[in-house]
């Protein structure tokens, strides 16, 4: 296993590599360049203006030369420097990472504590009520489109009843667990109910299929307790497919919370990337690209590591 | 078990459709069982020939616009009210579940396909394999869907087909890693380590003994995938890539409400509603699927 | 000793007692801001710099009148008042004479050194994107502490409109022109320093910038007598809505469509005019335009008859802005109010059509000479405003023989193809500036002339109009040319113009001296004023 790990790590680098291209190719390709932000205003620009902008961010040079740029200072550890900030973009993004991944922590382990249990009870009283409503409510949870949800609790905890803040993470100057909590409360619970919702089906599906399996039935058989049997043998053999989901939707960290963000004014890497992508402040783009995908290269390797505890026969070469 | 061994060719192709034409009506009198299922598909049907026979029943037009109609409640005139153009909500819910259904089946059809097909190839095959189709996947997963969408909007039309397309090529990765996860488990079992070393076909093997065992997870994969494509759908108008106004779809019908769904609910009830009950419809039915190619029941 | 004891006691008390007198009393305004800004350096922003007018003052700047006023200099320069002198060699001298006993926030004095730092900074980047202005002042000369004598080329109506802001020279004078552009501490604070009202506190990215009152501020102590601004970024107009509804902020900027909908106590909305305007744009040039559908002012004209532009008014924009017959807003003394745009009259539409040659075809679209009257629409995604009107156009268009379909795209693609010329017809919306120059937008598109017309169309009358009433500062004289180029404009039918853009803003009944300002300098022009009671 150690020698499968070494290797699929060296795999990544030119992987990596790879990917760079491709990413750079694409939001290079996309139309538009990083003077549409001063168009937008409306307002008068001078051409020439726009002109000496490009060429003083040097996107008027040839592709694979802004790539060699790029790829030259990313070797040297610098991931360049923002078009729109004219700051470090590794700085841009670490000053983002803590509120991003306060809020998509919180709203997994939410959402895995609500998921598996659901999926579990929902598999071992199949056709339940409980399997009903559970299911039922899965299924309102992912036709309600996120902004939706958002708005209207919004529209109820802020609006109406004035309990929760609209936007932010803290008000200013006030440091308490209390006030952080009302601030997440909205945005996570949003975010984590779409997780709940997939993750508890799969749960529930792999959990059907391990129950009819003939050894769970021999464990039943003779006689050992059943909560024992479901812990033991069902939940980990019924792992695997929800181990896949999970890996890639926490892969999916920087860019699967674009939504709440923008709606709950939280400020998390999903809105700088749109942002950037508005703006097309190519280096901010792909240095949020590329720690998204190196999230899920690395995601894809500790999934397939997780497979190997779960089930043993599964081995790597 | 001996006949196979000395005949394994024909003896496979003849067992094969013999079994599958037996094993096709015991699992039609398992779906049918299922009464959730049939009624799923009945609704499923019935939304579907309400939509399609859109222009017969609409008592609109889709885009005839009214401005001194504007956002009116549901009464006599317009069953489910107007929208913020004054159209007739009713008539635009008919002509957009026309593509939203269209897109929201055959896209996740696709990606589910499309990622059972390279999951399965990877876990059943392994090493080699399954090493290059997988980093073919963390590639795919690492390109951004934003960008690639307006690259894809500027260069090339947006038809049905490649809506269609696109999305399932955008949705096909969690399937895959979810199939070839299960595989790798599911074929050290050893029913299938004996069957190949009865000198099965891979084909058959991945056939009848893998496929029933994460047929679950593939259709839970698929019905999740409708919702997320009628969503992603309004995702990609508000881009520029999905279908374009005045044509309706239930996706950006909602995403037209967003800014007075407090004061107008009914603008977002109906379209919600229509993609909900799609959904639950796909899920139930889903599930008698479920029951249906379960060997042990 | 225990008369100590009490002493110390009751002034302990008496000192809380005023702490907490002075903690109620603190005022900190809450705005709900649409945007995150990408620099604070004004001149090397891209964007529209409203938060940074709190903190740096420029030599002038907009009212609520469309008026230049004096800021950090005592009096705008004019020929009247002797502040402008024409040279022997035909250029103009213009004399700043600037206020006295201004510091900058960090108690530095404020001088002419600054303001011709600034010029320096702006000559020196050409990336400003109105550089081209500024390249007509050709000299400097620091005559004393408060007073700049600058040699213009000529005379220009836009020249009371530049430095909208000054550059500290005593924070960035060491540096390179290329350094200062990036130089982090005064892009993001803390040393983003001017005269203003306000000082830059804080920061945090994606949430909220922060200004307190600036204790030494020079209109006196008195002011402002606002404490703190606090403006927090929320980008999604429903979520501003919510939150400006939940009571927790003072002011924010929403829609039309959401203006009946404010009914939270304390709150009202104040319709702020703006020198928006709202227009059909054609594209008449190759390689993405159809001279053969729009190059006939027939044909353009027969537009308006064809589209119910009080039926989008007061019906899909809810009464909330007006109809605009020419680009200048009425809010300027410029707007020529004897221009009548033929009213909604679709048979008026089809008999222009008609004689323009087009006769409906067999489907009942029109044809001329083979050609189906049918275009494409090119929509900026995300801009539901626009996609609307394009949307009710589409359908009344129809009812007079014409075939659109839609396009979109999103906003940086869009201004691309817009600005080479690669659509059919766009929705478009200009921001003019204050001094109401047309040739920016309407000008003939040649080598020499780097105008913002990207139609295609070229009149040579109106170029010569609009060339003339730059270089004319006096009102009496200038109004005629413009009226006369507005005619034109409406005569020729190049835009289709459809209103002039309002903006609703919701302003809590505590917020006094709030007066508003449609220009690009925005609402914050004299909130040294504001008070909240």
């Amino acid at each position: 296993m150690a020698r499968y790990i070494v290797k699929r790590i060296a795999q990544m680098i030119p992987l990596l590599i790879g990917i760079s291209i491709v990413i750079f190719g694409i939001i290079q390709a996309a139309p538009g360049g990083p003077e549409g932000t001063l168009l937008d205003r409306g307002m008068f620009v001078d051409p020439a203006a726009i002109d000496a902008y490009r060429a003083k961010l040097g996107v008027d040079k040839p592709l694979y030369l802004q790539y060699l740029r790029w790829a030259g200072a990313m070797l040297g550890g610098d991931m360049g420097v923002s078009f729109q900030t004219q700051r470090p973009v590794l700085d841009m993004i670490a000053e983002r990472l803590p509120d991003t991944v306060r809020l998509m922590g919180i709203s997994f382990a939410l959402a895995f504590c609500l998921a598996i249990p659901l999926g579990v009870f929902s598999a071992l009283r199949q056709y339940s009520v409980f399997d009903y409503v559970s299911t039922g409510l899965a299924f309102v949870a992912i036709a309600m489109p996120v902004f939706w949800f958002g708005l209207m609790l919004q529209y109820l905890f802020s609006v109406r009843l004035q309990w929760l803040p609209v936007a932010g993470t803290a008000t200013i100057g006030v440091d308490t667990l209390l006030d952080k909590l009302k601030h997440i409360a909205m945005p996570a619970t949003v975010l984590s109910l779409t997780y709940v919702a997939g993750w508890s089906r799969y749960m529930r599906s792999s959990m059907l299929v391990v129950l009819k399996q003939d050894y769970i039935r021999t464990a039943h058989s003779k006689g050992l307790l059943k909560k024992t049997v479901i812990v033991a043998h069902a939940l980990k053999n019924a792992g695997i497919p929800v181990v896949s989901v999970i890996t890639q939707d926490i892969a999916r960290i920087f860019s699967g919370a674009v939504i709440t963000e923008t709606i709950f004014g939280w400020p998390g890497i999903g809105r700088m990337f749109i942002q950037a992508m508005s703006a097309r402040d190519y280096p901010l783009l792909m240095g949020i690209l590329m720690m998204g995908s190196t999230m899920v290269v690395a995601f894809n390797l500790l999934a397939d590591i997780i497979y190997g505890w779960l089930d043993p026969r599964i081995s790597f070469k | 078990m001996a006949a196979p061994i000395m005949e394994p060719q024909t003896a496979e192709v003849e067992g094969i459709t013999a079994a599958q034409r037996s094993n096709a009506r015991i699992a039609w009198d398992k779906f049918r069982k299922h009464k959730l299922a049939v009624a799923s598909t009945c609704l499923l049907l019935a939304i579907a020939a309400l939509c399609f026979l859109a222009p017969l029943i609409a008592p609109y037009k889709f885009d005839a616009i009214d401005l001194r109609n504007i956002r009116r409640p549901p009464s006599a005139r317009h069953v489910f009210g107007t929208d913020g153009l004054g159209r007739d909500l009713f008539t635009r819910l008919l002509y957009g579940g026309r593509i939203s259904v269209t897109i929201g089946l055959s896209a996740a059809l696709l990606g589910s396909m499309l990622g059972t097909l390279i999951g399965s190839a990877a876990g059943y095959y392994g090493r080699g394999v399954d090493n290059l189709l997988m980093r073919l996947t963390d590639l795919a997963y690492s390109i951004p869907t934003l960008p690639l969408i307006i690259v894809i909007s500027a260069y090339a039309g947006s038809s049905i087909a490649s809506l269609v397309a696109i999305i399932g090529f955008l949705s096909w990765m969690t399937t895959a890693r979810v199939v070839r996860g299960s595989i790798l488990s599911v074929k050290e079992n050893e029913y299938v380590v004996a069957a190949r070393a009865l000198g099965f076909g891979d084909l058959p093997i991945i056939l009848r003994h893998i496929l029933p065992n994460i047929g679950n997870s593939i259709i839970i994969g698929t019905t999740l995938g409708v919702g997320n494509a009628i969503i992603l759908e309004s995702s990609l108008s508000f881009l520029g890539m999905g279908v374009n106004p005045p044509t309706p779809t239930w996706g950006n019908m909602l995403m037209d409400s967003q800014a007075t769904m407090a004061t107008e609910p009914w603008l977002t009830f109906f379209p919600g509603m229509a993609i909900l009950m799609t959904v639950l419809c796909v899920n139930f039915i889903g599930d008698g699927l479920q029951d249906a190619l379960d060997p042990t029941l | 000793m225990r008369k100590k004891t009490v002493a110390l006691v009751v002034l302990l008390m008496a000192l809380c007692a005023v702490g907490a007198v002075q903690a109620q009393a603190k005022k900190i305004l809450y705005v709900a801001f649409d945007r995150e800004n990408d620099v604070l350096n004004q001149f090397t922003s891209q964007m529209t710099c409203d938060i940074q007018q709190n903190v740096v003052e420029g030599l002038v700047i907009t009212n609520d009148k469309n008026e230049f006023i004096p800021v950090l200099a005592k009096a705008i320069p004019t020929l009247e008042n002797g502040g402008i002198k024409k040279n022997a060699d035909g250029s103009y001298d213009m004399t700043w004479n600037l206020q006295q006993g201004v510091r900058w926030s960090d108690g530095v004095e404020f001088t002419a050194e600054d303001v011709a730092f600034t010029l320096d900074f702006i000559h020196n980047t050409p990336d400003v994107y109105n550089q081209s202005e500024y390249n007509h002042i050709v000299g400097a000369k620091v005559v004393d502490k408060y007073t700049i004598v600058m040699k213009w080329d000529g005379l220009y109506t836009f020249y009371d409109g530049l430095f909208e802001a000054i550059l500290p020279k005593h924070v960035l004078g060491k540096l390179s022109w290329a350094e200062i552009a990036k130089y982090e501490p005064y892009n993001r604070g803390p040393q983003f320093i001017g005269t203003g009202p306000f000082m830059f506190k804080e920061w945090k990215t994606g949430e909220y910038i922060r200004l307190v009152r600036n204790p030494n501020y020079w209109r006196g102590p008195q002011y402002p007598k606002i404490d703190e601004m606090v403006f927090q970024f929320i980008p999604d107009q429903n979520a501003r809505f919510n939150a400006l509804q939940s009571g927790r902020f003072h002011i924010g900027q929403i829609e039309a469509t959401q203006v009946k909908n404010v009914k939270t106590k304390g709150l009202g909305v104040k319709m702020v005019p703006s020198n928006v305007f709202y227009c059909l744009a054609f594209n008449v040039a190759a390689p993405g335009g159809r001279p053969e559908l729009f190059g006939d002012a027939r044909v353009r004209k027969a537009f308006y008859y064809a589209i119910d532009r009080k039926a989008i008014v007061d019906q899909l924009l809810e009464g909330t802005v007006k109809i605009a017959d020419s680009p200048i807003p009425p809010s300027s003394a410029y707007h020529n109010a004897g221009l009548k745009a033929p009213e909604y009259d679709p048979a008026k539409a089809k008999k222009l059509l008609a004689e323009a040659g087009w006769k409906p075809g067999k489907d009942g679209v029109l044809e001329k000479d083979g050609v189906r009257f049918s275009f494409k629409w090119l929509n900026r995604a995300g801009r539901a405003d626009r996609i609307a009107i394009a949307q009710v156009v589409q359908a009344q268009l129809r009812e007079v023989g014409i075939e659109s379909t839609m396009s979109e795209i999103d906003a940086a693609a869009w201004s691309q193809k817009w600005r080479s010329f690669n659509y059919e017809v766009v929705v478009n919306g200009w921001f003019m500036s204050s001094d109401f120059s047309l040739t920016n937008f309407y000008h003939t598109r040649d080598g020499a002339n780097g105008s913002n017309n990207f139609c295609g169309f070229s009149n040579p009358e109106l170029d010569r109009i609009m060339l003339q009433s730059d270089k004319d500062l006096g009102f009496k004289s200038r109004k005629p040319l413009l009226d006369k180029a507005q005619q034109i404009l409406l005569d020729e039918a190049y835009n289709v113009f459809l209103y002039y853009r309002d903006s609703p803003w919701v302003v809590s009944d505590r917020l006094a001296n709030f007066r508003g300002s449609g220009t690009n300098f925005g609402n914050w022009w004299n909130t040294w004023e504001w008070d909240l009671r």
